[in-house]
């Protein structure tokens, strides 16, 4: 196979191999060395200047971060409509932490962690109540709040607890020593 | 979320869609572009937004989200699964097909926005009727009530675009997508195929049929991305992302 090329060729091959594999920095190289074989044996080949090899350096640029790249602009760009910067009110902060918190809240229904700081571009709106929604989808005037923490607050129901302590109470007390004296001293009201 | 509910809107990780959140839930939603209209019955969402002019004085407008119901919308089934990529963004050009009575549409039509088109092709004639009354009132929706196994009917209407969103459940669904991508579809475009394993093969396993999809859409020179259960909200469906590479 070897002997079906000839020397002249074989030597172009390993040249263009060795191009390849230096991702073209020889390719100067290439007509020194073509001059250098034209020569006859014997002329001073240092006489010649050296060529300067061609270097290519790459020179990696940064990647900035998107939340970099936003710094100081006031909304969140085009790909979201302009989504305004956060107001960052101290009832924002709040109800941002309570949003965070919801899970302690309502244990029974999980929902997704969120993270610790408030969103950098966010919005605080209000649902519409349409007319022909149901009752039980919409709040009435009274139940509607301007901030998440109240309408948290007015639905949580504070007497329940201690309500339904009291109720649990009761029943277990019964036909014990509290309860016997009770009955005890009715009977001798009575009397 | 009741009516009368605050709520904080913030963007989500895909341009154009928004994250909704209230004191109980979570919710998906995109900026309506006919503020003061529900296309279906969706919940809306109101924001004053006050902006400042140059001589001092603040005028305030009125911008509205609407909410994206993932238990009725596919696409949306997919975000909120947690799809990588949907290639569908401001300014985009879809081409929608199976887009039935044009509720994702309208969604698909805010995402994109005014800069943005949306081609919504219908077959059946009752439901374009509905996705024509609704294109009527947005003016990136341009409603074809043809068949898109045929795409050389609505070729005039329809330039290039860079991405199509198929739900047909149709057993030859891959080789319509391929026909209608062949026509319109730019190179590196994304394709979006939201799978009924149902409708393909009712005999066979869920997950063979998604594979063998897949598979045609490899021969249709679609190089799959990725693929998502759309589990929670619709049984045995799947999202099949990929990119339209003509020319490899």
């Amino acid at each position: 196979m070897m002997a079906d090329f000839a020397d002249n060729d074989v030597q172009k091959l390993l040249q263009q191999a060795e191009e390849r594999l230096s991702g073209g920095r020889i390719a100067a190289k290439q007509p020194s060395t073509a001059s250098t074989a034209s020569k006859p044996v014997g002329e001073d080949v240092k006489a010649l200047p050296p060529k300067q090899e061609k270097t290519e350096v790459r020179v990696p640029r940064p990647q900035v971060a998107a939340s970099e790249q936003r710094k100081g602009k006031n909304t969140a760009g085009p790909e979201w409509f302009d989504l305004p910067k956060t107001n960052l009110t101290p009832e924002f902060k709040r109800d941002w932490q309570l949003l965070r918190m919801r899970n302690v809240l309502d244990p029974k229904h999980q929902r997704k962690t969120l993270r610790s700081t408030a969103p950098e571009y966010s919005q605080v709106g209000r649902i519409i109540a349409s007319p022909t929604d149901p009752y039980s989808a919409r709040l009435g005037s009274r139940e509607r709040k301007s901030t998440l923490l109240e309408s948290i607050m007015s639905a949580h129901n504070d007497t329940k607890l201690a309500s339904k302590y009291s109720s649990i109470q009761e029943m277990k007390r019964e036909g014990r020593k509290a309860f016997y004296k009770s009955v005890v001293a009715k009977r001798r009201r009575r009397n | 979320m009741k009516g009368g509910a605050k709520v904080v809107i913030e963007p989500h990780r895909h341009p154009g869609v928004f994250v909704v959140r209230g004191g109980k839930e979570d919710g998906i939603a995109t900026r309506n572009m006919t503020p003061g209209e529900s296309v279906y019955g969706e919940k809306r969402i109101s924001v004053d937004e006050t902006v400042e002019n140059s001589d001092g004085t603040t005028t305030t407008t009125k911008v509205e989200y609407r909410l994206w119901n993932p238990f009725r919308s596919k696409l949306c089934a997919a975000i909120a699964g947690g799809a990588d990529d949907i290639y569908i963004r401001p300014g985009s050009r879809v081409l929608y097909l199976g887009a039935a009575s044009g509720t994702s549409v309208s969604h698909v039509a805010d995402l994109v926005g005014p800069t943005g088109f949306v081609y919504a092709v219908e077959f059946s004639n009752r439901s374009g009727r509905d996705l024509i009354a609704m294109a009527a009132k947005r003016p990136n929706v341009v409603p074809i009530v043809e068949d898109a196994r045929q795409p050389v009917r609505y070729r005039m209407v329809v330039p290039m675009v860079d991405v199509i969103f198929a739900d047909v459940a149709q057993p030859d669904q891959a080789r319509i997508v391929a026909m209608n991508a062949n026509w319109f579809l730019k190179q590196g475009g994304g394709v979006l195929i939201s799978i009924k394993a149902n409708c393909i093969d009712s005999t066979a396993p869920a997950a063979e049929v998604f594979a063998s999809e897949v598979q045609k859409m490899r021969a249709e020179s679609i190089k799959p991305k990725f693929q998502l259960t759309l589990e929670p909200f619709e049984r045995d469906h799947c999202l099949v992302a990929g990119l339209y590479m003509r020319n490899e």
